[in-house]
């Protein structure tokens, strides 16, 4: 079972990101609620990992339990294994993982307006970074920091480097965001929804920037979006997550040609994409995902919203297949119609 | 930036000017005549019209006001009624005191406060932090005269150490000075702490849930750097302001030190003015605690330009 709940990444080597049974225990005022459920993937080095999903689904929670954002705060309890570049991260003392952070594994945020210190120079935060991790003297690293706010786009680094956030635009603070994340050339970059508090025009500059940069850093990416137009644009592998579960994932590619999940054909119905057969109004999944503090449905927890649930259904169903999996208790047949249904065939 | 600051000094010129009309007309409406307190048992009708005249109180209410504070504007605020001593000079002999007093027990409760208010909010989440947080509560609601009077009773008549009152200037004996202070400076220190210890708390586990804590985290920097690099200065702007605004509670809470450790300062001297209705003294307190506040607030206007770039820019 444990052996089928994984994405291996199309590699022979071994993967640089190896997660494997990630479970994420939220306890408050007594009552603990799973966030993350049981969740694997594998990642190699210079991939790009988008994980989807509608808010409050655990897309979050599985991303900054990676960087260990959470396991310091005793409300979280960690179980499983994230084996990254062949070392359980969750093993690491809180001093060896600060030594991981910034330096082997990065991330930028949702909102570059509020995830950069008001009261700091720009070039002062890119160099905390080179700071926590190098032995640069202060002149090499202000070298260095104007070298990675040209790199990622910043007109005029060198002067640039002395203003403070609020003398920047959004799309320039996320652009500063990506530099601070480079600083230390990591082999693994998360980027929680990156572009979701900006404007469409600078979601695409900042999206092909991050695409441009792996390349040339090699670096792995996990991305985090609820949009699947990026996920088409710029992932190799998706994983769709549901009520902090792995629904669906596989090859961009395979996901999107042959969705296998019920909630990853209703996602993709309701992208307003030029490619898709056309219906009169655009199709939406109705009702919202549970609030997982609350407590989580039985049996497979997509039921309640379902327009598909049968009988099999008030039992949990597992994460079935090889390369393309699926949790979903649908036969074969009518999960090869939910292409159809997705809009991604014609009826 | 100029911009910035003239808006403050304008809001500040202001602010006294409503403060001296306020002086002004508060004692002018008070009950009681200042010249039969005056002449207390020898008064009479005709000696009372005389005073009233000399003093100037026989005057409408709108010429008195013009003469006072085109006085006031040439820094002549007049003679006391009681001593005939120029309030000038019996405002500058009893200011030395309680600006010595106010300043310590500020610098002593700031230097103690805001780094405990850190020191909790990093641990919020240990298991003294509840019983840290209920004492801080305890504190705040203990009056102040009371931890006066309990320090005298320690320090004074138990354990004989430190005087229980009176006031030495520096120039003087610095020594003595020095140990006239400890009691009143501790005692006002006490005062202020909890309450800008519980500020800094709770303005500082506000600022660790902010994005850029996460950023800094997920930079490696390790969490005492974090404290001290992002979020203290970010804590540091808004307390400035909540310490600005304490400053009334400091001149308030001077009045009373002053009074249960007899200092010779403008507490006590405003004290005795009012009781004795001796308006001009009155007036001059006043007004010079006002100027005091509004000083000290453009002051914090400054630091914090120095601090919040944002403040700079506009």
């Amino acid at each position: 079972m444990a052996q089928a709940e994984t994405i291996d990444a199309p590699t022979q080597t071994s993967p640089l990101l190896d997660v494997r049974g990630l479970s994420v225990t939220l306890t408050r005022e007594g009552s603990a609620a799973a966030l993350v459920d049981d969740v694997s993937f594998s990642l190699a080095a210079g991939e790009i990992l988008c994980i989807v999903g509608e808010s409050g689904c655990g897309k979050t929670v599985t991303a900054r339990s990676i960087i260990g954002l959470n396991r310091t705060d005793p409300r979280f309890t960690l179980g499983g294994r994230i084996d990254f570049d062949g070392t359980d991260l969750l093993s690491l003392s809180e001093t060896q993982m600060r030594g991981v952070r910034g330096a082997k594994i990065a991330m930028i945020f949702q909102d570059p307006m509020t995830s950069l210190n008001p009261l700091h120079r720009i070039g002062a935060q890119i160099g905390e970074v080179l700071r926590n991790h190098t032995d640069l003297g202060s002149r090499a690293i202000r070298e260095r920091t104007i070298e990675l706010l040209a790199q990622v786009g910043i007109p005029y680094p060198g002067s640039r480097i002395d203003d403070y956030p609020h003398q920047f635009s959004g799309g320039m603070r996320q652009r500063a965001m990506i530099a601070l994340a480079l600083a230390c050339s990591p082999s693994l970059l998360i980027a929680d929804e990156p572009t979701t508090a900006l404007d469409v025009t600078t979601q695409k500059q900042i999206l092909s920037l991050i695409d441009g940069l792996r390349h040339q850093y090699g670096m792995a990416v996990v991305l985090i979006t609820h949009d699947l137009g990026v996920v088409a644009g710029i992932a190799d592998r998706v994983m769709v997550m549901y009520a902090g579960q792995c629904v669906e994932a596989g090859a961009v590619r395979d996901v999107f040609r042959a969705p296998q999940h019920p909630y990853t054909a209703g996602l993709l119905a309701s992208i307003p994409a030029a490619n898709r057969v056309r219906t009169p109004r655009l199709p939406s999944i109705k009702g919202a995902p549970p609030v997982l503090t609350e407590g989580r449905p039985a049996g497979c927890a997509f039921r309640p919203r379902c327009e598909h649930a049968f009988g099999a259904c008030v039992e949990r169903p597992g994460l079935e297949g090889v390369d393309h999996l699926h949790r979903c208790w649908l036969p074969e047949a009518a999960r090869a119609h939910l292409a159809v249904e997705a809009g991604r065939v014609p009826a | 930036m100029v911009k910035y600051l003239f808006g403050r000094v304008l809001g500040g010129v202001v602010t006294l000017f409503l403060v001296t009309a306020l002086a002004f007309f508060a004692t002018a409406f008070a009950p009681g005549n200042p010249a039969s307190v005056l002449l207390g048992n020898m008064a009479t009708p005709e000696r009372i019209e005389a005073i009233t005249r000399q003093l100037g109180l026989d005057q409408p209410l709108p010429v008195r006001y013009g003469i006072w504070l085109r006085e006031t504007l040439l820094g002549n605020l007049g003679t006391s009624n009681v001593s005939f001593k120029p309030v000038n000079d019996l405002l500058l002999a009893a200011a030395f005191p309680t600006v010595q007093l106010a300043l310590a027990s500020l610098v002593v409760a700031v230097v103690i406060a805001i780094p405990l208010g850190l020191i909790l909010a990093q641990n919020r989440n240990s298991w003294w932090s509840r019983p840290a947080s209920g004492l801080i509560t305890l504190g705040i609601s203990v009056p102040g005269f009371w931890v006066g009077l309990m320090l005298i009773v320690l320090f004074s008549v138990t354990l004989k150490i430190l005087p229980s009152g009176g006031y030495t200037p520096p120039s003087k004996d610095l020594w003595l000075n020095i140990r006239s202070l400890i009691l009143p400076v501790a005692t006002l220190a006490i005062y202020l702490i909890p309450s800008v210890v519980r500020f800094v708390r709770v303005t500082a586990i506000s600022v660790l849930r902010e994005d850029y804590v996460d950023t800094a985290r997920a930079k490696g920097t390790a969490p005492a750097a974090i404290l001290l690099r992002h979020v203290a200065p970010n804590t540091l702007v808004t307390t400035i302001t909540y310490i600005g605004l304490q400053l009334g509670v400091l001149i308030s809470g001077a009045v009373v030190v002053e009074l249960i450790f007899s200092i010779p300062g403008l507490g006590r001297l405003g004290l005795n003015a009012v009781l004795n209705r001796d308006y001009p003294v009155v007036q001059g307190v006043v007004l010079l605690a006002a100027t005091g506040y509004v000083a000290v607030n453009l002051l914090i206007d400054l630091a914090y330009a120095l601090i919040d770039p944002r403040v700079r820019a506009r």
